[in-house]
């Protein structure tokens, strides 16, 4: 791969379906989309600011011609996991849930009041393509939505919750023209905050020297606090506390060293079948695996709530457990969903683990990556071509 | 805080390797960056990767002290934690290592750390600097709060010397240019509209306080 080729954007306008009416330029909420005018023909076309648009799909939602395509997420990879996850369980209901306020299913089991529920968990409930409820419902995956969108002060996508709630506000009136009952998408918003055990909190002040956001503050005893109107769950504290003393849910400690154990037995059966076992840390707004679990292949995923919550100790205990190259995708700076702290506080974490590591001459097994969830290709391709790297060693 | 800096990890198995079952202490004490049960836990997981490139058998365990440098908590959290062990690896300071290896005299304890200063970290950059020598004569109150003992490269008491250019030292350290502490002091004491106290001229030092090994009575 050259590298030459321009990866592609996640939006697209087909110019030949585009009749120029500009309702899209008009519903934009981040004035992404302009009608360049001109004299001939040619030079009149709706052209997109690829800094500014954020991929919310709301103009995808809203052309009545369909020259929009918007491909935050592939539409087929997501049936296709919403169908499994259906005939998994034998459910006719279906949860779609922001992952970041939804860390866990035993969360959502708890919001609905039912265990055994199957649930979606996506990067942004906002940004799923209404088609794809359309379809859920229309080809039969399941009967009944229940969305858990992020609470509108926690979206970190900005305006993604708000977009959430204006989709499916449209569906629903769109099913009750239809006359169907619109009681069969239900909303449910969610948040999911860091919160300080005092019990074990040291009072070293770490937190408070890296939250992004001011919310964390450590007072006289000397035990932290977090303002709870403030967080926004980017789990940066947890990856900084020397004493494991701050939690959020679905990525604490105990969980990550959980699932490591789960995972370092996959890595030996890959072993066994002649594999590299690889481990990919990704930010969940950087890339959404396919299938979640991995695929058999020696690569095992571990979700992050920000590429910053990525704590060197886990990074070297995958490679005690037998990973041969641990990668990590993160958002690229300007694209950091956390004011740009993620970013910077992986890359940082990173170097000082490579640093560690180079001592044992072990440092190129381990690399980050910052990709734009704006060009879906970008992920893959640091995927394959640190598996290349690693496969190619020894 | 007291500023350390890891120790090469080929150090460390130099000490350890003539061992077998290796405690592996933290501190949750002052040193900065800390050096808690996370810390401890990341260099065990460290040292087993290295020993298991060496070929080196070695039992790693990882534990944390609230305070090394109070002998009564030394004893009364590590004394339980003992069996079977036959080094201790401390992340605390210089004080720790030697409290541990006076409290416990029966075992080596290493040190996992060089102690390098007395300072403080800057947010934006994450650098740690030095602040503070621990002269015994603190003249703070007369230079605006700036340290010049421990900020000036000559740890002159009346300065500026000829060598600050365009507010930084000529003296660098590893290439990096630092502010010329009178700089600063004169600018801070410009803040505070004491530019009097910039005059005075301060008598020698009593460098004595310096020289240790120190003691004190307390508050």
């Amino acid at each position: 791969m050259a590298g030459s080729e321009p990866l592609s954007f996640g939006l697209t306008i087909d110019e030949e379906l585009c009749s120029r009416c500009s309702l899209c330029v008009y519903t934009c909420p981040f004035e992404a989309l302009t009608l360049l005018k001109g004299e001939l023909p040619e030079e009149r076309k709706v052209e997109v600011d690829r800094e500014k648009c954020k991929l919310c799909g709301l103009c995808y939602t809203i052309c009545p011609l369909d020259a929009i395509t918007v491909q935050y997420y592939s539409m087929e990879d997501l049936l296709e996991m919403a169908r499994q996850l259906c005939l998994k369980t034998g459910e006719r209901s279906l949860v779609v849930a922001c992952k970041g306020s939804n860390p866990t299913d035993r969360s959502i089991e708890e919001k609905v009041g039912r265990r055994g529920i199957p649930v979606l968990r996506v990067p942004c409930a906002g940004r799923v393509p209404m088609d794809f409820y359309f379809r859920l419902l229309s080809e039969g995956v399941a009967d009944r939505l229940h969305v858990f969108p992020c609470e509108e002060e926690f979206c970190r996508l900005k305006e993604g919750g708000k977009i959430s709630f204006l989709k499916l506000d449209y569906l629903r009136s769109l099913l009750a023209e239809l006359k169907v009952d619109g009681g069969i998408i239900s909303l449910t918003k969610s948040v999911n905050k860091a919160k300080v055990n005092e019990a074990k909190c040291i009072g070293c002040g770490n937190c408070e020297h890296y939250c992004p956001y001011e919310a964390a503050m450590v007072r006289s005893p000397g035990i932290a606090t977090i303002d709870e109107e403030k967080c926004m769950g980017c789990g940066i504290c947890l990856a900084v506390c020397p004493n494991f003393a701050i939690s959020l849910e679905g990525y604490e400690q105990e969980t990550m060293a959980e699932n490591l154990a789960k995972l370092a037995e996959a890595a030996k059966r890959a072993v066994r079948g002649g594999v590299k076992p690889v481990l990919v840390f990704y930010c969940q707004w950087a890339y959404t695996p396919k299938p979640p679990e991995g695929d058999g292949s020696g690569i095992c995923f571990m979700e992050l709530p920000c590429a910053g919550r990525l704590d060197p100790l886990h990074v070297i205990q995958a490679l005690n457990l037998g990973f041969e190259g641990v990668l990590v995708l993160a958002c690229k700076e300007d694209m950091c969903n956390f004011e740009e702290a993620g970013a910077k506080r992986a890359e940082i974490n990173l170097s000082s683990v490579k640093r560690a590591l180079s001592q044992l001459g072990l440092d190129g097994k381990v690399e980050i990556s910052f990709v734009h969830p704006k060009y879906p290709r970008e992920a893959e391709e640091a995927l394959s071509s640190f598996l290349n790297k690693i496969k190619g060693e020894r | 805080m007291i500023v350390v800096k890891p120790k090469p990890i080929d150090e460390i198995l130099g000490f350890l390797s003539k061992h077998k079952n290796v405690l592996v202490v933290g501190c949750d004490g002052c040193t900065t960056p800390p050096r808690g049960l996370r810390e401890a836990q990341t260099q065990v997981n460290l040292l087993k990767l290295a020993a298991k490139l060496k070929g080196i058998s070695l039992n790693l365990k990882a534990s944390t002290i609230a305070k090394t440098c109070d002998k009564h908590i030394v004893y009364s959290t590590l004394a339980s934690q003992l069996e079977g062990i036959d080094a201790i690896l401390s992340l605390a300071c210089g004080i720790g290592v030697q409290v541990l290896n006076e409290v416990f005299p029966q075992l080596p304890t290493y040190p996992g750390n060089d102690t390098i200063f007395n300072g403080m970290q800057e947010k934006e950059g994450g650098i740690f600097e030095e602040r503070c020598k621990a002269c015994g004569s603190c003249i703070l109150g007369e230079t605006g709060g700036i340290c010049p003992i421990a900020r000036c490269s000559k740890s002159l008491l009346n300065g500026p010397c000829g060598g600050c250019f365009e507010g930084k030292c000529e003296v660098t350290f590893n290439g990096e240019k630092h502010d010329c502490a009178w700089y600063l002091i004169y600018q801070r004491l410009k803040e505070l509209g004491r530019l009097e106290d910039f005059k005075k001229l301060r008598p020698l030092k009593d460098w004595s306080l310096l020289v240790g090994p120190r003691s004190s009575m307390g508050v």
